[in-house]
């Protein structure tokens, strides 16, 4: 069956478009709040996919990832607060145009250059997804454990100001992948008896609570948000006129979006803002920015929303998350069984093709979701703060509850609440945790695995030539992280 | 500076706990040469080490007297600043909160915990006492349960609302 009558079969035989939709309203409303991020949104739906078919639960968090990534815009636009942090540089000239009266212009520009970073992006995704996973078809035990230290080699870069937290994140993240039973003799190790834990620490209870119910807790010490002046606010879309001078910031946004997608641990933030710099250097309006320049809008919501699809790629050819939104994903590849990379392609190649069907039904729909729920959009940001907050809580202890009908599984939750609290307090960032949770067992059992075949001989890492590639590319992202990091300190000094 | 300080003490006192518990895990005569306490025992001690690498990098700072504002992730934008105590008795109040919540759901119910959860939130969160909260609440834990106990079939406790649903 070629392609083409196989995405015209998904949509039209199989609720695949319909998920696709709801994940996508969800998203925008879940960017378009405050409070809840993308990560948060993709976190808070990962308990209802459980019951759900693979396909369609992959489909639905991707969408919420895809509207999240628009959604964030409308709030940063109307009320100066980004919904999502990749919105922050939309907010500079989005905001502007709001206080001039040009608010549906300002609209109008982020949905249509969401929807120009989507396509390019999904297009890109089709394009490299399965030519890189082919490589995989070769990787062995140790190529798998070496390719598990490349993806927490990420942490050098995505650790921020400092490397340090970031170590001790990464090693945080580890330590509770290490909870449960040994992969290899099946030892339990820190289960203190009890039967819940034999399994290990659920990755889906840990990841919202490190992320949905942290936030609730940083929330309750927060003001009240800033409301939209007015609510008749309406979608106004770029003439062809405005289509033309958009071109240039468009194309910005969309390289930047998919060179930073593919750089693990950039994100959509780095995107955004990198956009906007360069289409500031480009543009023949220089002066307009940060004054109401449609430039400003368009550049980086192109960039954050090709950021976002690209970002699939290392995902979906060798199971490593670039962003905290992809390593949600790969929780919900996990939670059914799945794990991204080649064998995923060989296996149930249908999946792939069902995960593309509904990106490009997500990014089809966009347009027509954005006019259709701008006006509920507005009245849920209109709502106030302690009914948002007391839902968003009902929610995650519904969604949690949910799984296996478990009161401990609750407790977990609020464990891992009160960690991601502690984290934030110290400061330390949350990727670098999760790397280490999601990729421990992997790394562990890979490992172990290669010395049992190996009869103990240590040298399989370097002889298996994938394995040393990975290593040696691993070694180099740590040491230039680290170089950056003694070169930026020295500078500061200076 | 004096958060990573405090934070190397509590990295060190989590990797002497760590490594106290991966005592306790057994050998067995399936274990590869590294064994199942293998890993943890590397983790605590590395643990240890970025602890001592923090509170020695929090004390040179302070020897340098080098201030809050001069720190790169102390002026990050991006990053929640929870300085002060009321800030984590704010935080641990949603615990408590939610904490009951698990407590009670056994025994009065989902839709009555879920009301209270809402209710109670919504109060902690500054909401006014009005006609509305309550009834919002209890609307809310009504659609939550058609949402979660009708619509997605969860085998959801029904508590002192048994005899009226179900």
């Amino acid at each position: 069956m070629d392609a083409f009558t196989l995405i015209v079969e998904l949509i039209t035989t199989t609720p695949l478009a319909f998920v696709a939709v709801v994940g996508l309203v969800w998203g925008i409303f879940g960017g378009a709040l405050p409070g809840i991020s993308p990560v948060i949104a993709m976190a808070l739906l990962l308990p209802f996919t459980y019951a759900m078919a693979p396909m369609h639960a992959i489909v639905l968090l991707v969408a919420t990832y895809i509207g999240a990534e628009y959604g964030g815009s409308i709030p940063a636009i109307l009320i100066r607060t980004p919904g999502t942090n990749a919105a922050a540089a939309t907010m500079i000239d989005g905001y502007e145009m709001t206080r001039q009266g040009r608010a549906g212009e300002a609209l109008g520009i982020s949905m249509t250059s969401s929807f120009i970073g989507a396509i390019v992006g999904l297009a890109l995704v089709v394009l490299l997804t399965q030519p890189l996973s082919q490589l995989a078809l070769a990787f062995r035990p140790s190529s798998y454990f070496a390719l598990g230290i490349l993806g927490l080699s990420v942490i050098a870069t995505v650790s921020g100001p400092s490397l340090t937290k970031g170590a001790f994140g990464g090693i945080l993240g580890l330590m509770i992948s290490t909870v449960g039973s040994d992969p290899i003799s099946g030892v339990g190790r820190f289960t203190f008896g009890n039967p819940d834990l034999f399994g290990g620490v659920p990755l889906l209870l840990v990841m919202v609570g490190l992320f949905a119910f942290s936030e609730l807790m940083e929330q309750s010490s927060m003001k009240e948000l800033p409301r939209p002046e007015g609510s008749s606010v309406r979608l106004k879309l770029p003439s062809l006129r405005m289509h033309r001078r958009l071109a240039l910031p468009n194309l910005i946004g969309v390289a930047v979006g998919t060179f930073t997608g593919v750089m693990p641990g950039a994100g959509g933030t780095v995107a955004s803002f990198m956009a906007y710099n360069e289409a500031k250097r480009f543009s023949r309006h220089k002066e307009e920015f940060g004054k109401g320049s449609p430039e400003g809008v368009a550049a980086p919501e192109s960039a954050n929303n090709a950021d976002a699809s690209v970002g699939l790629i290392p995902l979906l050819s060798f199971g490593i998350p670039a962003s905290n939104s992809t390593a949600i994903l790969l929780g919900g590849f996990l939670i059914h069984g799945l794990q991204p990379g080649p064998v995923l392609f060989s296996r149930d190649p249908s999946l792939l093709y069902g995960l593309f069907t509904g990106m490009l039904v997500a990014c089809v729909a966009l347009p027509l979701v954005a006019f259709a729920t701008l006006g509920l959009c507005l009245f849920l940001v209109n709502r106030p703060k302690p009914y948002l907050m007391a839902f968003i809580l009902v929610l995650v202890m519904s969604g949690a509850y949910s799984i296996n009908n478990s009161l401990f599984d609750l407790s977990l939750v609020v464990v891992a609440g009160v960690l991601g609290f502690g984290m934030r307090y110290f400061r330390l960032p949350m990727l670098p945790a999760l790397l280490g949770l999601v990729l421990g067992y992997m790394i562990e059992s890979n490992f172990r695995r290669s010395l049992v075949l190996s009869r103990g001989d240590y040298s399989v890492f370097i002889q298996d030539s994938i394995s040393l590639a990975f290593l040696v590319l691993a070694a180099l992202f740590v040491c230039g992280a680290v170089l950056a990091k003694v070169r930026k300190s020295h500078a500061r000094e200076t | 500076m004096e958060r990573n300080f405090w934070l190397g003490l509590v990295g060190l006192a989590l990797s002497t706990v760590y490594l106290y518990g991966a005592s306790f895990i057994r050998s067995t005569s399936f274990d590869d040469p590294v064994g199942a306490a293998g890993l943890p025992q590397i983790l605590g001690w590395l643990l240890a080490s970025v602890s001592i690498l923090l509170i020695s990098q929090a004390a040179v700072a302070r020897l340098r007297h080098t201030t809050a504002a001069s720190s790169e992730e102390d002026t990050d934008p991006t990053v929640f600043d929870a300085g002060t105590g009321q800030a984590w008795l704010r935080g641990l109040g949603v615990v408590a909160i939610a904490v009951a919540y698990i407590a009670l759901l056994p025994f009065v119910g989902y839709p009555v915990a879920a009301a209270m959860l809402i209710f109670t939130m919504s109060r902690y969160f500054g909401m006014p006492l009005t006609w509305r909260v309550p009834v919002v609440a209890i609307v809310g834990a009504l659609v939550m349960w058609g949402l979660f106990g009708v619509l997605f079939k969860v085998r959801l406790p029904l508590g002192l609302l048994a005899p009226l649903l179900g």
